[in-house]
This record gives C-alpha cells, structure tokens and sequence, in this order.
C-alpha cells in the first residue's frame, strides 16, 4: 500500500513535471495575471494528483489542460474583469485572415520579435483565446479542446478560426505601430 | 461547398481525407483560398513557434511542497482510518486510567466552594445522632478535655464531595459552632496556605453561603498514613481552632 503511493506520487510528478511548463503557460495566459496564474497552475496539478487514479493513460498533458481550463472556467474566470466577448455568435460568419486584396505577408512574421504573439493573444476574447492556446501553442486536437473547454467540435472550429483572425489583425496593429510593415492606405 | 473553416480544418489536419481533398481542389485553384491557407498556415506556425517560454520553475517547487503536505495529510488520515479502533481504546483507557490516578494516586483538587457548598448545605439541624454515633461522639469527646470545655457533637451527616465520600460532625461550644469534616481520601485545597508555623497544617477561609459563619477560619490536614483528609471549620481564630483539633484529637 505504502510502496503502491510513493510509485502513483512518483509516476504523476516526472508527468506533470514534463508538461508543467504548459501548465504554467496557458494558466498565465487564461488569467493574465502571474499571481493567479500560479494559484491556478498549483491547484491543477493538486487537482490532477487527487484524480490521477482515474486518468486513463492517453494523453497526460491534455488530461492536465482540461483541469486547468476547467478549473479556470469554473472559479477564475468569474473574477476576471475587463469586456468578455463571450456572448459573440460563435456560429456566425467567418472573416477571412487575410484581407482580400492582401497577399500573406511572410515580411511580417519574419520581422516579429516574441512579445507580440503574447500581447496578440492577450487582446482576443478568453473562449477565442482559449481555442487558439490549446491548439496552436499547445498542440492539442480538435476533440481535446471541445473536451477541455465542454463545446462541441463544430463550435472550436469556428472559434479557432474566429480567434486566429483576431490575432491577425492584432499582429498587423503591432507591425503596423512597430513600422515593420506599412498601411496599405497609405 | 468549402468555408473558410474548413481551411482552419484542413492545416490543422482535422478533415477526413475525402474532405480533404476537397478542399485541398479549391485551394488550388480559387487564388484567395490559395492565400488564406496560406495565412493560417503561417500564423499557426508563427504562433506555435514565437510564443514565449514562461519561467516556471519556482512555482513547480510550490506545487511539490503542496504535494508533499497532501500526502503527508492522507498518511495521517490512512493511520487514523487504520487503527481508529486502537486509538479510541487508548483514548477511553486513558480516561479511566487518569481517573484512577486522580483518585488514588494524586489525590483530589478541590477548592474551598466545594466545602462551602457542603458546609451550607448539611448546617444543622442536620441527621439527629443516633444512639450508636451518640455513642461514639462521646467518647471521643471523653477522651479530650472538650467535654468539659462544654463542646457537644450536635449532628452527624455524610456526603460526597469530589468524588470522595466523607462524615461531617456538627459541633458547638460557648463560642459559637463548629464542624469537622473527615474526608476519605487525600483532598488538596487549592485556596489553601501552608501555615509558616507548623507546615503539615493549611489554613484558609472559607465562605458558607447559609450560615451565620459568612467567614470561617478552616484549618486542614492531610493524613497521609490513612489517606484522610481533615477540615475544622470555625468562627474563630486558626490557633484556637488548632488547639481545639488537638484536644480533640484529630490532629
């Protein structure tokens, strides 16, 4: 029984360990507050560790984001101020990323230093955000988002694609604001 | 007909393979679908690969000393949960153990309220001696100069106080009432000081709280050879009460 413990507490911690910085990530990124995003991250994972019995064994760092999210939705998210564009048509009509009459500009991105992904990300929507953290930067699929964040797959992928558009555009602001690029009405 | 989410779909390789295809026709041949596939094919890239790495190792550190309590916490509640049994055995024979200690062994803490209480409660006129205590009362009288100081034994009662049962002798002489009280077992008076003359004695007041006797003197002793306790209580001086237990002989 004793050994049976120490083997389940070592097994979930070289786990949690390996993926904490994802943890620790997307918790700063959902809360955008250091002091919350530890608070958040640390009951995850004692979370993760009460419930690590049930885990079945797939995918751990997806198991563990579903908690954080959750844990976020749940408790944080109701403490966070500022506009929550939640309430947007999820369904609605899709803009594309890039303008019509603009060609993707790899000049851009290859002009762009880190910060600005994270201040891109900060300005889009927590549901868009949230859609866009767990699969572009964390890597998880399509049904591991719509598992993590409790919507059906059809709703991540329009919030996917709604989230990436904002990002562009935020990204072209801070090009644009930065003079890395040039206003094409210019 | 595609949409442009199916483009979101298809980078991020989440289109079964007949839809796929689709897809991948008209990105070839509409030049706007051609771009836009583009777009989120390297603002994907872009986004995976510039996003910052975050510092987290302190709070890593913090999470193991929360684990470390929590197991340390659900260690304790196992052994609890374990041995619940033998722990309240230990806690009950504890309690039954002290208990016995506290009577035979230690002694009682008692304070001069309890004796009060006692005092008040079995003023006389108390039980009427009867013939056998008349008896007695007599010769203990006989055998000390009391008889003749006109002390007589005007009642006998019994009670219990702290546990422990005792006999009280209500007295009276030309000065006023008088009562003895012989307790069995060893009874410690907290309220109590040692007296600097003769350090086997503790005196005190006492207060009885329906007696004409407000303030009485008390001396008290300890017999620790019978395991008795015994308390004269008087209104009047420690040293005349002293003297009258020794011409009693009780002391």
């Amino acid at each position: 029984m004793l050994f049976g413990r120490r083997d389940k507490r070592d097994a979930f911690e070289r786990q949690a360990e390996r993926v904490f910085p994802s943890v620790f990530g997307t918790a700063l990124r959902l809360t955008r507050s250091r002091e919350e995003a530890e608070d958040l991250a640390q009951e995850a994972i004692v979370r993760a560790y009460d419930a690590y019995d049930r885990f079945d064994g797939s995918n751990f760092k997806a198991w563990i984001l579903r908690i954080v999210t959750n844990l976020y939705i749940n408790k944080y998210r109701q403490r966070q101020r500022g506009p929550q564009l939640g309430s947007l048509d999820d369904e609605g009509a899709l803009e594309p990323v890039s303008a019509e009459t603009e060609v993707p500009d790899r000049v851009l991105f290859d002009n762009e230093l880190g910060a600005e992904v994270e201040e891109a990300l900060a300005s889009v929507p927590t549901d868009f955000r949230t859609a866009v953290i767990l699969s572009d930067i964390e890597g998880l699929s399509y049904q591991e988002i719509a598992d993590a964040t409790n919507v059906p797959i059809g709703t991540v992928r329009s919030r996917l694609a709604r989230g990436r558009s904002m990002m562009r555009k935020a990204l072209e602001q801070y090009a644009l604001r930065e003079g890395f690029i040039r206003d094409s009405k210019e | 007909m595609s949409d442009f989410s199916d483009l979101h779909a298809l980078v991020d390789g989440h289109l079964p393979s007949s839809e796929a295809a689709k897809v991948r026709e008209w990105v070839k041949s509409d030049p706007r679908a051609q771009a836009e596939f583009e777009a989120i094919s390297n603002l994907k890239e872009y986004v995976s690969t510039h996003s910052l790495r975050y510092e987290s190792e302190e709070c890593w550190k913090a999470c193991v000393v929360r684990l470390n309590g929590l197991d340390r916490s659900r260690k304790v509640e196992g052994f609890v949960g374990r041995y619940a049994w033998a722990l309240c055995s230990i806690f009950f024979a504890s309690i039954f153990v002290g208990h016995y200690a506290v009577r035979n062994v230690k002694g009682n803490d008692a304070q001069f309220k309890d004796l009060s209480t006692v005092f008040g409660a079995h003023r006389h006129p108390g039980n009427p001696l009867s013939s056998e205590q008349q008896q007695q009362a007599d010769q203990m009288l006989k055998r000390s100069k009391l008889l003749r100081a006109g002390l007589h034994i005007v009642a006998v009662s019994r009670g219990i106080t702290q546990d422990l049962p005792f006999e009280r002798f209500d007295m009276a002489d030309h000065a006023g009432a008088l009562a003895l009280f012989r307790i069995h077992g060893d009874l410690n008076f907290e309220d109590t000081t040692e007296d600097p003359a003769d350090p086997t004695i503790r005196v005190g007041v006492i207060t009885a709280p329906d007696s004409s006797a407000k303030y009485a003197n008390c001396v008290v002793w300890n017999w620790n050879s019978t395991g008795e306790t015994r308390v004269l209580v008087g209104t009047r001086s420690t040293q005349a009460l002293e003297a009258l237990a020794s011409d009693l002989g009780v002391r």
